[in-house]
């Protein structure tokens, strides 16, 4: 899987949670690019990417992950 | 011994002394302070308790790394063993089944600040277990991170990787550093003498007028607890150690949830990083997720998932503020209640708008929801206020059926000052200066640095008069920390 295939899986769990066609995200983007992407949203977020992508995100994980690209990066190291 | 108090100044003064004429090791130095302050505030007993703590959960987390075939048993173990030291000793729920020992067992004291260290620890311990954090090896740095004297007494309850790192740092002295930490430490003497005691002194004794007391007393534990965590953090930054903030102009939030998220911060994230997400990554959670998207839609599925978590928060929250359902209630049920009832009308706004109905906000709204979440937090804290839960009931509802009460209580305002009007007129100065002090921090702007810009003669001018309110404010000595008992 290549990064561009991630974000692209990325685009659509995004779009879908929280409900914007417009979302668009880099390596840099993180809660406060995101209007709705809370703490309570973060959680479901993550849920949703572990769903997308078959892989499961460690609790230190889940309260670390400063942006889109360190998410990014794990998902690739797990899907190897 | 009390935190504002010589022996406390002198002690904070020798430890800064020394702390900055040695070059290596400088952490020794904060750990011999701790022990001092935790035995002079705990006295010798209470020590048992805190050692328990620390060796339990240093070698657990040490084990942890090394035999990690048992690292759920290890965690499991030193989580029972300290969240049952702490319930033993906060809430004595063991009353009854030891009742024979239980004067033994009171002869020790309860360390103060048990609820803060306990859940530091059990932070680092859970960090290790998820692998954010390494254990530390030496024993010593694992009792420093847990006693660490300014958060000793009130928290902030720190992360491990945020707090422990800068103990180990070189610290030189900084002129600039400790003359920021000396005004933060002068505006939380500020805030707890000339506000808070002034308020527990005068106005919350005024019989027969319970609106008033109801009204005031948030802002009173505001002053005390905003301005303990004050002289603990400039306390701590003269050393040049940076705890997380605890709070951000909470009384200016538009909803209960920003409150919440302005309020005591570092319980709300221990809550959420250490309960709420746990719970909601759960298999069990994730089924009972799936279960109710299918039967209530994608978004109320989600929702009520979110809701079931927050609301063991929330229980967690209000037990962890003491014992019973008038905790359990005021500080915790009523404000999970509030929130679901602000989710669900701002999802309804939100799709108002999407439809183009909704106009603007103006200053006026968005005062009226300040208000509104001030007296929404006023009604949480007449649980905390009243001595039990059936009398809290009891002042709701004589309001309610007599409304002459809350006439009676307006009309009565002036009668508050008759005691002493110049101390309570600077009570009433101090209470503005707060508003105006927390505009800026509401902001995230940092009040010392905007001072800093002004010139020379302003700058005094402020100082002075804060030294001036405080030094009048002193005829009377300092009353004990209100968010110490936890």
């Amino acid at each position: 899987m290549t990064r561009e295939d991630v974000y692209e899986k990325l685009h659509e769990v995004f779009r879908d949670i929280f409900d914007d066609d417009t979302i668009e995200l880099n390596d840099e983007t993180t809660a406060d690019d995101i209007e709705d992407w809370d703490s309570l949203e973060h959680i479901n977020l993550i849920i949703a990417v572990e769903n997308k992508f078959g892989i499961k995100f460690g609790m230190g994980e889940v309260t670390t992950m400063k942006n889109v690209g360190e998410m990014a990066d794990i998902i690739l190291e797990r899907a190897k | 011994m009390g935190m504002i108090s010589y022996r406390s100044m002198l002690i904070v003064i020798c430890s800064l002394i020394v702390f900055f004429n040695i070059k290596k090791r400088q952490w020794i130095v904060l750990l011999l302070t701790s022990l001092i302050v935790f035995v002079a505030f705990s006295g010798i007993g209470a020590a048992v308790y805190a050692l328990i703590t620390i060796v339990t959960v240093h070698l657990a987390a040490n084990l942890m790394k090394k035999y990690p075939a048992y690292k759920k048993k290890l965690l499991i173990g030193t989580l029972v063993i300290n969240f049952a030291l702490l319930a033993g000793l906060r809430y004595t729920l063991f009353e009854d089944v030891f009742s024979f020992y239980l004067d033994e067992i009171k002869t020790f004291a309860v360390p103060i600040g048990i609820s803060y260290y306990t859940f530091q620890m059990m932070s680092y311990l859970l960090d290790c277990y998820w692998e954010v954090t390494e254990p530390e090896k030496n024993i010593f740095k694992t009792a420093l991170f847990c006693l660490y004297f300014p958060l000793l007494l009130s928290g902030p309850i720190c992360r491990y990787d945020k707090l422990a790192p800068q103990f180990y740092e070189e610290h030189r002295f900084d002129y600039h550093r400790v003359s920021y930490g000396l005004i933060r430490v002068a505006y939380g003497l500020f805030e707890k003498l000339v506000v808070a005691d002034r308020l527990d002194a005068n106005i919350l004794d005024v019989p027969n007028m319970i609106l008033i007391p109801i009204l005031i007393f948030p802002l009173q534990l505001y002053a005390d607890f905003d301005g303990c965590m004050n002289i603990i953090m400039g306390v701590s930054e003269c050393f040049g150690i940076v705890p997380e903030e605890n709070f951000r102009a909470p009384f200016y939030a538009k909803t209960i949830q920003e409150f919440w998220q302005r309020w005591h911060i570092t319980l709300g994230v221990w809550m959420k990083n250490y309960i709420m997400y746990p719970l909601l990554k759960s298999e069990r959670f994730i089924r009972i997720g799936e279960k109710l998207k299918a039967r209530f839609g994608k978004k109320t599925g989600k929702q009520l998932t979110t809701w079931t978590a927050t609301l063991v928060v929330w229980i967690c929250t209000g037990i962890w503020h003491g014992k019973g359902i008038k905790f359990v209630f005021g500080q915790g049920l009523w404000f999970w209640l509030v929130i679901v009832i602000e989710q669900i009308a701002e999802s309804r706004s939100k799709k108002r708008s999407a439809k183009g109905e909704q106009k603007a906000d103006s200053r006026i709204i968005n005062g009226l929801r300040v208000i509104r979440t001030y007296l929404l937090y006023c009604f949480g804290t007449i649980f905390f206020q009243a001595p039990t839960f059936p009398e809290a009931i009891g002042w709701i509802t004589s309001m309610v059926k007599d409304p002459y009460i809350i006439v009676n209580s307006i009309v009565h305002i002036p009668s508050i000052f008759i005691n002493d009007f110049y101390l309570d007129a600077l009570a009433l100065i101090g209470l503005a200066v707060m508003a105006a002090v927390d505009v800026f921090r509401y902001r995230g702007e940092c009040v010392r640095d905007l001072l800093h810009k002004k010139n020379y003669a302003f700058r005094l001018a402020c100082y002075w008069l804060m030294s001036a309110m405080i030094i009048l404010s002193l005829n009377q000595s300092a009353q004990e920390f209100l968010y110490s008992q936890f």
